[in-house]
């Protein structure tokens, strides 16, 4: 027997699949939620406080110990930079919660022996108001997102369950993106938010050619002809996004894009099983049931 | 017969060619030009103007930053000491250029921003040589401290003048391409102010936007951007965003709301703003400078003054208000008014001055201002009130904001980290190409397909490019992020064609054009749900990814409008060859 023969007799057998990554991925967000109060870990950006970029060649190792040690009640968390493929040390990021910035960069030229200046020498501050406006911004514009977006797919499919499937296909690969920041420590912050709504788009993609092709073009050819004609089409656009998202995240040297990246592939990664599992599976239950 | 340069083609070559012209690359150029011109300067006053490119200075060719900075680093004197005697004291200061002191016909000195130098002094002597008048003076300072001469050859002139100080401009590379790049790439400071009020207007926040730019321009940043955003739930925000500044000179001039109130026997006399005060003094060591120095608590405090005209309605309140007052004497014997004058800055007190007898009643315009300022030791005590200074001059001159403000987010970036990130990006995007095209051609393994889908993603980074430089739009990281999302759907969008030209063909009732239009179905779809997810995030984050936002939505409308259409078109062509 074939694997598509296997896939394709199997179908319902293999949604154990994508249920049980749904089930870790919800497990690990509502195990986060209940510890910390929140499903995401928000970085400086959406809960307020400073991020200082540094450039040098010097060793960091121990500025997080040394941070703390100075300045007892703040709170730090360090990020090496290192040169693409080696560990050449190419700066740091240092998170914090602590405002007195200037007194940092004493310590900071204290402890690397270094003079900081504009040229080596970055800070972002973002007041603790204004991260909560941004928290919340982003959580409309989600929901505006998701509700645009079922808007477009009903108008043009017309049909409540497959509507339906491509709209639960794009929240699964959310959820399952989200739990892998999660896991991988990526912090929800404005970007990482946006990679999480492009998510949408490169999600609602395959699953848009997948249904146009089983319910549109009912002349040309049979179901599972038409099916494995779309996991043709739809996987070799998932790869090659896959492909070019992975050269930009060893590549890119900015921490942003990386974690962009990473959100994005790892939400292309669950749009293999949501499509090609599910989708596939209500589709072809709704497709024989309405011949 | 199929055509190759179909119409759908010839758009395509129309939209590439408009963009290369917006972007106007220029690999080859090189030297440098003016970046920015500091407002009121000698350098702005002798002509010098932003973007003229430079040649050279002094007849030295000028190919590099390096190289301007060294022909004109002769104009970084070293100090000269001078030592100074006059009627009250003898000290010695040193100086790099003029003595920034005022004096009257008879020596006496009437403004001083030197420590130690007080006002009625006399100068007497200068390195041992006897100062009878000005004209001494002047001759003997000019031997001293001579000014020099500079000489800037630009493709824009010659300019030539003496100076004591190296012209006030900022030069940067001569721009390879029209493309802007943002703050994140090019270095800066960006703050995001929120007003302190709720409910206000969109008038208010105009004014706010431009009290502030005229403020920055005053204090003579011209490289700033200023603009008003809102975000989804209607709050209000001003970014402003300056490359190549210091975060602390900005703070301090955009966070106060700059309200400057007068106040005699707690009735107000004039406030900050042309209204009240046609005139202030500033940059004018003649009208404004330090008054004198004090060793004080553990330190040093100077103090600063300036002079400022009042408007005609201004001078009547004053006389309205002093004509009341009683005559006292000071406790050094001099004959004042029983109240003082108070200078309040946000209702906070800056200074408060005894009103001389003689201005009783009197509809005076002319009146100096004078505000403290203190340090460790003298020098920093004295740099700081300059500091103070420059600042309550840049509010009396624009008036007040419209509204309090708070600093909601600020931001200083170096600009060495957009340097690596332009490379970096470059880089990048050819390995990506690669990896997409490899993927391609394992699943097709025609040359003929992947050639025009690399075409084709290159022909959209361009024109997104092109459109971003014709509208002025400033290319970031996010931006960057944009591009490339767009470019993988487009990607996306060229393998739904593929498969459908290619592989449709069990279905030999349709030809190709049935066969593109049912892709194009498809595509359709896919660009409006990418396009309506992407429209809520032009409000998120008070407009800081919108550069994200607009490059997506560009990014996918070009795709589907423009270079899609001629993809097509080319498979259409191949195919049936």
């Amino acid at each position: 027997m074939s694997i598509a023969d296997f896939y394709i007799n199997n179908l319902k057998k293999l949604q154990l699949i994508p249920i049980i990554i749904l089930v870790i991925s919800m497990g690990s967000l509502f195990y986060a939620y209940s510890t910390t109060g929140q499903f995401l870990d928000k970085d400086i950006s959406l809960k307020g406080g400073s991020t200082i970029t540094i450039n040098t060649d010097k060793d960091t190792t121990n500025i997080e110990s040394f941070l703390n040690s100075r300045f007892g009640n703040a709170e730090f968390s360090v990020r090496k930079l290192t040169k693409f493929g080696t560990s050449v040390p190419e700066g740091v990021i240092i998170e914090t919660n602590f405002d007195k910035i200037d007194d940092i960069k004493a310590a900071l030229e204290d402890f690397l022996k270094i003079k900081l200046t504009n040229n080596n020498f970055s800070v972002e501050i973002t007041g603790a108001s204004l991260g909560k406006a941004f928290s919340s911004q982003i959580i409309i514009a989600m929901i505006f997102a998701f509700i645009f977006m079922a808007i477009v797919i009903f108008i043009t499919f017309r049909v409540f369950v497959p509507s339906v499937a491509v709209i639960f296909a794009a929240i699964f690969d959310m959820i399952v993106a989200m739990a892998g920041m999660n896991i991988l420590g990526i912090k929800l912050s404005i970007s990482t938010a946006a990679a999480l709504l492009l998510l949408i788009g490169y999600s609602v993609d395959t699953d848009i050619l997948l249904t146009t092709k089983i319910l549109k073009r009912k002349t040309s050819g049979n179901l599972n002809d038409r099916i494995f004609e779309s996991i043709k089409t739809g996987t070799t656009m998932t790869f090659t996004a896959i492909a070019a998202l992975l050269v930009g995240y060893f590549l890119t040297n900015s921490y942003v894009m990386k974690a962009m990246f990473m959100v994005i592939l790892m939400g292309l990664f669950a749009d293999l099983f949501s499509t090609w599992l599910v989708n596939v599976y209500l589709l072809k239950a709704y497709a024989e049931k309405h011949g | 017969m199929v055509k190759i340069f179909t119409l759908r083609v010839w758009i395509l070559v129309f939209f590439i060619a408009i963009s290369l012209l917006a972007i106007r690359p220029n690999p080859f150029a090189s030297g440098i030009e003016i970046k920015s011109v500091s407002a009121n300067s000698l350098a702005a006053d002798n002509g010098l103007k932003q973007d003229l490119k430079i040649i050279k200075v002094n007849d030295i060719d000028i190919k590099t930053i390096a190289d301007y900075n060294n022909a004109v680093s002769y104009l970084n004197k070293k100090p000269v000491e001078l030592s100074i005697v006059t009627d009250r004291s003898k000290l010695k200061v040193n100086v790099t250029n003029k003595i920034k002191i005022g004096f009257d016909e008879n020596l006496t000195i009437t403004k001083s921003e030197i420590p130690g130098l007080a006002i009625g002094d006399k100068i007497l002597a200068i390195n041992s040589k006897d100062i009878k008048n000005i004209t001494d003076y002047i001759d003997l300072i000019n031997k001293i401290i001579p000014k020099e001469k500079i000489t800037i050859k630009t493709k824009g002139g010659e300019f030539s003048y003496l100076t004591y100080s190296q012209p006030e401009i900022t030069v940067r590379d001569v721009k390879k391409t029209n493309i802007i790049k943002g703050l994140d790439l090019e270095g800066g400071t960006r703050v995001l102010l929120h007003p302190k009020e709720k409910d206000v207007t969109d008038l208010t926040i105009n004014d706010l936007v431009s009290v502030l730019s005229n403020r920055l321009n005053v204090y003579g940043l011209t490289d700033l951007s200023i603009r008003s955003v809102k975000d989804l739930s209607g709050n209000k925000y001003v970014l402003v965003e300056i490359a190549g500044v210091s975060s602390d000179e900005v703070e301090n001039l955009i966070a106060a709301q700059g309200k400057f109130e007068a106040k005699i026997a707690n009735q107000t006399v004039f406030v900050g703003g042309k209204k009240d005060l046609p005139f202030v003094c500033r940059g004018d060591g003649s009208c404004s400078g330090i008054r004198s120095c004090n060793a004080a608590q553990g330190g040093y405090q100077c103090q600063f003054e300036f002079a400022i005209r009042l408007s005609s309605e201004a001078a009547k309140r004053h006389a309205e208000v002093t004509k009341n007052l009683q005559i006292i004497q000071s406790p050094d014997g001099r004959s004042i008014l029983e109240k003082n004058i108070d200078f309040y800055l946000d209702d906070q007190l800056v200074d408060s001055l005894q009103i001389g007898a003689d201005l009783k009643g009197r509809e005076t315009t002319d009146i100096a201002i004078s505000g403290p300022g203190s340090g460790q030791d003298q020098k920093i005590a004295q740099e700081n009130s300059i500091k103070n200074m420059n600042k309550l001059q840049t509010i009396l001159i624009t008036g007040s904001l419209p509204v309090d403000i708070e600093i909601a987010k600020l931001d200083n970036i170096s600009p060495t980290l957009g340097n690596d990130f332009v490379k970096n990006t470059f880089l990048l995007a050819i390995f990506a190409l690669i990896a997409v095209t490899l993927v391609v051609y394992i699943r097709y393994r025609k040359s003929m397909i992947i050639i025009p889908m690399m075409i084709t993603m290159i022909s959209e980074i361009l024109i997104i490019m092109g459109i971003a430089a014709l509208i002025k739009w400033n290319i970031d990281i996010a931006a960057i992020v944009g591009i490339i999302a767009a470019v993988g759907t487009g990607v996306d969008d060229q393998i739904i064609i593929t498969d459908e030209v290619l592989f449709g063909e069990k279905e030999t009732v349709l030809n190709w054009k049935q066969r593109i239009k049912r892709a194009f179905a498809i595509i359709m779809t896919s660009f409006a749900t990418v396009f309506v997810a992407t429209i809520p995030l032009f409000w998120v984050g008070a407009g800081l990814i919108r550069g994200f936002a607009l490059t997506t939505i560009i990014g996918i409308s070009v795709g589907v409008f423009i270079t899609r259409p001629a993809f097509a078109s080319i498979v259409e062509y191949l195919v049936n060859k």
